[in-house]
């Protein structure tokens, strides 16, 4: 070849650069965009108590935490579904049948069933069932799983009404309650049984070969095809586990609020997916993880409880969440705007 | 404005004729400013001239298609007076469409039994009785009634329903007025509508609980609960609902006489159990042992207080209230764990407006010899305490709930005419 | 003698109407490195797709190692030691390079679906050893350059040998289009280091390089293989000629040259003239002239800014300060818009994601821009439309199916075309900005860009043109300026009649 001539010498560093050679300004850049929520939490915790001091009794971040579990429960599985790129807006509904489904098979004051850890179970497969419909329907017939999930969340809610009984289910078996009031250190046995699942989960995505396909499919589904892997198979088991656990947070609500509800999962999806956003998954998928989003389920539990702290009126706490929302997002995802060519 | 532009902008000829003096050769419409003669003046540039014409050609297919849509429809002005709602109902065949705002929340499952029991009791089949539920979204009730009655014959049909929001009720009782349906409507309605002057004979009356007064008298037990001396905090139902608003200003009145109890907090829940108790527990947490009282202005808010405070170890301790009536909410009356309940009898208000709705349709009552109080009415609320509820325990008495024993006198539990704001 | 390793023999598939492969016959042996060329639709994809198995042939033989075979996934493929490396990376930017070399199989060092890092690392690499690779690999992929990534897809390639039972063939995919010369050279060190373990069957449209790299050599031309040489003893115009089907003109670039029609520079004022342009981090001090019907060639690496010089001035950028001119009259451009209002046009180097509408017909993307032309009262003329856009399909000689296609669904040069035709409509168009026009283009295609751009300047307009080679840099441009580090280092004037020295130049640039 000739020396003289230079064949697409620039187009190959403009490209690479592109592709994300790591120079020591770009790492610095990720570092910020995985640690930015969790810095931004322990921030807004500092100047909170600051202001207020009541905020930073053990009591109330005990009631913080606690409250925080069936998020944290909800947000986990949304994670896995988020991470390879697809949603899942089916949670609502879940919880909804699941609650219902729970209250009726435990000891309760609408039939005289009282089936203990076995109904809790069958509350589960119940979720696991609705998960799975999920992942198979989205998976095998290629439809998007906005739609799919869409579909579901009315099914459930619509099964949660139909088993309804008239008059609500309060539960009467004193063990089920005990997930609810029960503590240990001060915080209930649903946020310790939170903390596990969220390290269970951890140590999936790190450690097993489903876990590592499902971060690799986000972006890399079609190379993964390519290379034969059976991605049917790993998206319907993380739409499946994602559906366990919104029934277990069914579950969880039922326990909390001693009785089966039909809007128990009222209010809980976008909570969820903003937690995700905000602690750092794409919604693209590829990027991110459970413990990014337990920061955000944390952020956000703390910020709703400053503003209630602060007297903040309940109208304006939305607009300040939504603010928050905006502001947190732009900030740690500054970088990847660079990327796009194209912002949509 | 000139003569060509404005019959572009009407579409039509009858203007022209007085003032076209300069230019007799207009025509009507998009070819206008063509057969305009060439003036000396400085020439439009192309372009210019193409989108000024452009423009005007939009305008008058846009004026053109308003003034065609507003001429054909006028769902806005009364029909024919004798036409609507004067001809009497088939009860073989009628319809009866209640419209609820969720079928989980044990008062409007109360409702729904009572039109059944009374639907029953004039001999009508199961499958008359049709119930929706709005998920408290007016419009949602609105169109599925909408299209449910278009597929029945008109002039068959009785509707019952909670607007769900007072911006509903006029669409409600129009859509009963287009197919000659009786309507009965609860709770909801706009201050300046009554059924006397609209709704031309369907709307046959509006139903509804006098909330301040009751939550007025629930506060104060509360409040007598903890000696009338303490805090308080208050979780409301959705901000800018008439009926959680009332229930505010009844607790409002009772404070007002009670100045050594102080109002905290006040936030709202939205009338869901789930996130009454979260905010409970955060309240709690933020105002220790300042806090003597939750108030709460539905049941379902009221069961979620209690499971917080539960949790904080103070149920029982501090006390919180409900309004609605639930079973569940009578249990925890009885544990000592609620302060006091508001209840109404959804039962008997199902059957009664069937009822009354059902007599008008059928001939028996004459709408026209109604009062306004007989066609805007508020019914009994009751009070219910720890010393009380016991009777409220009871199994309901589904025989009172017979057509025969209630047309006796359809007012008989009616506690008032409806305030001229509610 | 033993059987080759690959023979096909009279091979054919069809999609629908159109014929892909025509009776191909070719064979690969045991350690030897076969090309093939051909042109952008000369079939060359769906061999490459036959041979590894994601598409089965209708008619023909197919055999591996003197046996039938008949492959029904790429797993199959694999499996009988046949391995593709793909020209669109099909690597996963989020797994490290461990885990890319073995997806798809269970390496032993995972056990009941959980990883055992520590070894999965080792054997990535001793892998990674084998081909002298320098990073190990627990890295992450999507933090490799090119260049390793490349090496990360043949160490994977190449570890299927040791799964597999039949030597080794490795499919390379246009393996170099997006190489610099450096990195080239190393590839072709690996593949010759590979012959003992694999054969390789490279496939390209450089013909330079698998001239300089095949131990034989096969052309493909419209689904037909239509020679086979020996690289040593063949003609570089021959091959042209087997490949696009016509002569390759003498004056490739300039044909132009003699015609006396160039308007000359000394009426009327520079179709384009800047002085003292500066954009903050970019670039500073330029200032030059192009006069109407000239074209000034603009060179120099990545990061000479003069890719961010042309787009400031069609406004892509942050508004630079100095001072331009559009004949004569000192214009400020604000954005697209004002720029092609100003008439200056300019055609993407980014073509998929600002030069075309992918998802949309031809006939869109070759009119959005000048919508008054073909409506009238803001309704499209449907007729009109189709005019101008046969028109300039049959000028550029694009190959679309109809003008209501996809233009997604055309080639790659296609495109571009699409693209180039799109700006070239624009009716006010003085100064054309043309980006790396020709990059990714085959040969025939380059040409028909090249008269495209000639034509336009003999009707007056005047080219500010970004080229990927030296060649076409001095073979197209009248004028050349050179850039480094957002400065211009140099000024070659005429370069038609006097060619600076490219050792020179390439001083100038670097």
């Amino acid at each position: 070849m000739d020396a003289a001539t230079l064949p697409d010498h620039e187009a190959t560093r403009a490209d690479i650069k592109r592709d994300g050679v790591s120079s020591a300004r770009g790492t610095l850049a990720r570092r910020l965009e995985n640690v930015g929520p969790l810095l931004i939490l322990v921030l807004m915790c500092i100047v909170l108590s600051v202001i207020e001091p009541r905020f930073a009794t053990l009591g109330n971040l005990q009631t913080v935490l606690n409250e925080a579990a069936i998020p944290l429960v909800v947000a986990s599985g949304l994670t896995l579904v988020v991470l390879m790129g697809s949603i899942d807006l089916s949670v609502e509904g879940l919880m909804a049948s699941c609650s219902i489904v729970v209250a009726l098979l435990v000891l309760n004051s609408s039939n005289s069933l009282d089936l203990g850890v076995a109904g809790i179970l069958v509350a589960l497969i119940l979720g696991a069932l609705f998960g799975f419909a999920n992942g198979f329907i989205h998976a095998r017939f290629a439809l998007p799983s906005l739609m799919v999930t869409l579909g579901t969340w009315f099914v459930g809610l619509g099964l949660a009404s139909y088993l309804f009984p008239g008059r609500q289910p309060a539960i009467q078996d004193a063990g089920f309650r005990e997930l609810a009031l029960g503590k240990v250190l001060g915080l209930s046995y649903m946020f310790w049984i939170a903390i596990v699942i969220v390290i269970a989960l951890v140590l999936m995505l790190r450690f097993t070969h489903f876990g590592r396909m499902i971060i690799a499919m986000g972006p890399g589904q079609a190379q993964l095809i390519i290379a034969g892997v059976p991605v049917n198979r790993y998206r319907i088991g993380a739409f499946t586990i994602c559906g366990t656990l919104a029934g277990l947070a069914g579950i969880m609500t039922t326990a909390q609020i001693g009785a089966g509800s039909a809007t128990a999962g009222a209010d809980q999806l976008f909570p969820a997916v903003s937690a995700v956003v905000i602690g750092g998954t794409l919604l693209t998928g590829g990027r991110g993880g459970i413990l990014q989003t337990v920061v955000g389920v944390l952020l956000l539990a703390v910020i709703s409880n400053g503003l209630l702290f602060l007297g903040v009126n309940p109208y304006v706490q939305q607009a300040v969440i939504g603010i928050a929302l905006i502001g947190i997002v732009a900030a740690t995802a500054w970088r990847a705007r660079r990327k796009l060519a194209v912002v949509k | 404005m000139r003569p060509v532009d404005r019959a572009a902008r009407t579409g039509s000829a009858r203007h022209i004729k007085h003032h076209d003096t300069k230019f007799p050769h207009i025509t009507l419409g998009l070819g206008s400013t063509s057969l305009l003669p060439k003036t000396k003046g400085p020439t439009l540039n192309p372009t210019i001239r193409k989108s000024r014409k452009r423009a005007l050609a939009l305008a008058s297919v846009v004026t053109a298609a308003i003034l065609t849509v507003t001429g054909c429809t006028s769902t806005l002005t009364p029909t024919d007076p004798s036409a609507s709602c004067a001809t009497p109902i088939d009860p073989k065949t009628v319809k009866i469409y209640v419209g609820v705002g969720a079928f989980a929340s044990p008062y409007f499952a109360d409702v729904i039994k009572g039109v059944q029991t009374m639907a029953k009791s004039l001999g009508l089949e199961d499958s008359q009785v049709i119930p929706y539920e709005s998920n408290f979204d007016g419009q949602q009730l609105v169109n599925s009634l909408s299209s449910a009655l278009s597929s029945d014959e008109p002039g068959n049909a009785i509707i019952l329903a909670d607007p769900a929001s007072p911006a509903f009720t006029k669409p409600l009782v129009e859509l009963a007025q287009e197919n000659d349906a009786r309507l009965v409507t609860w709770w909801n309605r706009p201050a300046e509508i009554h059924p006397w002057d609209t709704g031309d004979g369907c709307w046959v009356a509006h139903q509804s609980y006098d909330m301040v007064a009751v939550s007025k008298q629930v506060s104060q037990v509360l409040f007598d609960s903890f000696g009338a001396e303490g805090g308080l905090v208050a979780i409301g139902g959705v901000p800018d609902n008439p009926t959680a608003k009332d229930r505010l200003a009844g607790l409002q009145e009772a404070l007002a006489e009670n100045p050594g109890v102080t109002l905290l907090d006040s936030q709202p829940a939205n009338w869901d159990q789930t996130a009454s108790q979260t905010l409970t527990a955060q309240l709690i947490g933020k105002y220790g042992s300042e806090l003597k009282g939750v108030w709460n202005a539905n049941d379902a808010m009221g069961l979620g207080s209690l499971e917080a405070l539960r949790g904080a170890g103070l149920a029982g301790v501090v006390l919180a209230t409900g309004m609605d009536g639930s079973p569940n909410a009578f249990e925890a009356l009885a544990q000592g764990e609620f302060a006091a309940v508001g209840s109404y009898d959804g039962l008997y208000q199902g059957a009664l407006s069937l009822a009354l709705a059902y007599s008008v349709a059928v001939g028996e009552t004459d709408l026209a010899s109604l009062s306004e109080t007989q066609r805007a009415f508020y019914l009994e609320t009751s009070l219910v305490t720890s010393t009380n509820v016991d009777g409220f325990l009871e199994a309901p008495d589904l025989d009172a709930l017979s057509y025969d024993v209630i047309k006796g006198d359809f007012w008989a539990k009616v506690s008032g005419p409806v305030r001229v704001d509610g | 003698m033993s059987a080759p390793l690959i023979e096909l023999s009279a091979v054919t598939k069809k999609y629908g109407a159109v014929t892909a492969l025509d009776s191909v016959s070719l064979t690969v042996n045991r350690g030897e490195i076969v090309g093939i060329i051909g042109q952008n639709g000369a079939g060359k994809s769906t061999l490459l797709k036959l041979l590894s198995g994601s598409v089965q042939a209708d008619s023909g033989e197919f055999r591996i190692s003197g046996a039938p075979a008949r492959l029904g996934s790429t797993a199959d493929a694999a499996r009988r030691g046949i391995a593709i490396v793909h020209q669109e990376q099909s690597l996963i930017p989020n797994l490290t390079v461990a885990e890319n070399v073995f997806v798809g199989r269970s390496p032993g060092a995972t056990r009941g679906g959980f990883y055992n890092w520590p070894a999965l690392f080792r054997d990535g690499d001793r892998q990674l050893a084998k081909m002298g690779c320098d990073f190990p690999s627990s890295a992450m992929v999507g933090e490799l350059t090119f260049i390793q990534r490349q090496m990360v897809e043949l160490t994977r390639a190449l570890s299927l040998g040791d799964d597999s039972d039949d030597h080794l063939t490795i499919l390379l995919d246009e393996p170099t289009s997006l190489l610099n010369p450096g990195d080239i050279e190393f590839l072709f060190a690996e593949l010759r280091a590979l012959k003992q373990r694999a054969s390789v069957l490279f496939v390209s449209h450089r013909m330079d390089e698998v001239l300089s790299i095949s131990d034989r050599v096969y052309v493909m031309s419209n689904g037909r293989c239509v020679a086979e040489r020996d690289p040593a003893q063949c003609n570089e115009d021959e091959l042209y000629r087997l490949m696009v089907g016509e002569e390759r003109s003498d004056d490739y670039y300039s044909s132009r040259r003699t015609s006396p029609t160039v308007p000359s520079a000394t009426l009327g004022p520079p179709a384009l003239s800047v002085s003292g342009l500066a954009l903050n981090g970019e670039f500073k001090d330029i200032s030059f002239e192009i006069a109407p019907g000239s074209i000034l060639g603009l060179g120099g690496v990545v990061d000479s800014g003069r890719e961010q010089l042309a787009r400031s001035l069609f406004g892509l950028t942050r508004a630079p300060a100095g001072e331009v001119r559009v004949d004569g009259i000192p214009v400020r451009i604000s954005g697209p818009r004002h720029a092609i209002r100003h008439g200056i046009g300019y055609v993407a180097a980014e073509r998929k994601v600002e030069g075309v509408l992918l998802g949309q017909s031809v006939a869109r993307n070759l009119t959005y821009c000048i919508p008054d032309r073909i409506s009238s009262m803001g309704w499209i003329r449907r007729r009109r439309e189709l005019e101008i856009v046969n028109e300039w399909i049959s000028k550029l000689k694009i190959k679309a199916p109809n003008a209501r296609a996809d233009v997604g669904s055309l080639s790659g040069g296609n495109q571009q075309k699409v693209a180039l035709a799109k700006i070239l409509s624009i009716p006010q168009l003085k100064v054309l900005i043309v980006d790396h026009p020709t990059r990714g283009l085959d040969l025939g295609a380059k040409a028909d860009v090249y008269e495209q751009i000639r034509i336009a300047t003999a009707s007056g307009m005047a080219v500010l043109l970004l080229s990927d080679t030296l060649d076409e840099l001095f073979g197209l441009s009248d004028n050349v300026i050179i850039m480094k580090d957002g400065q211009i280092t140099g000024r070659h004037l005429d370069v038609q009649s006097s060619q600076p020295q490219f050792d020179q130049v390439v001083r100038e640039m670097v």
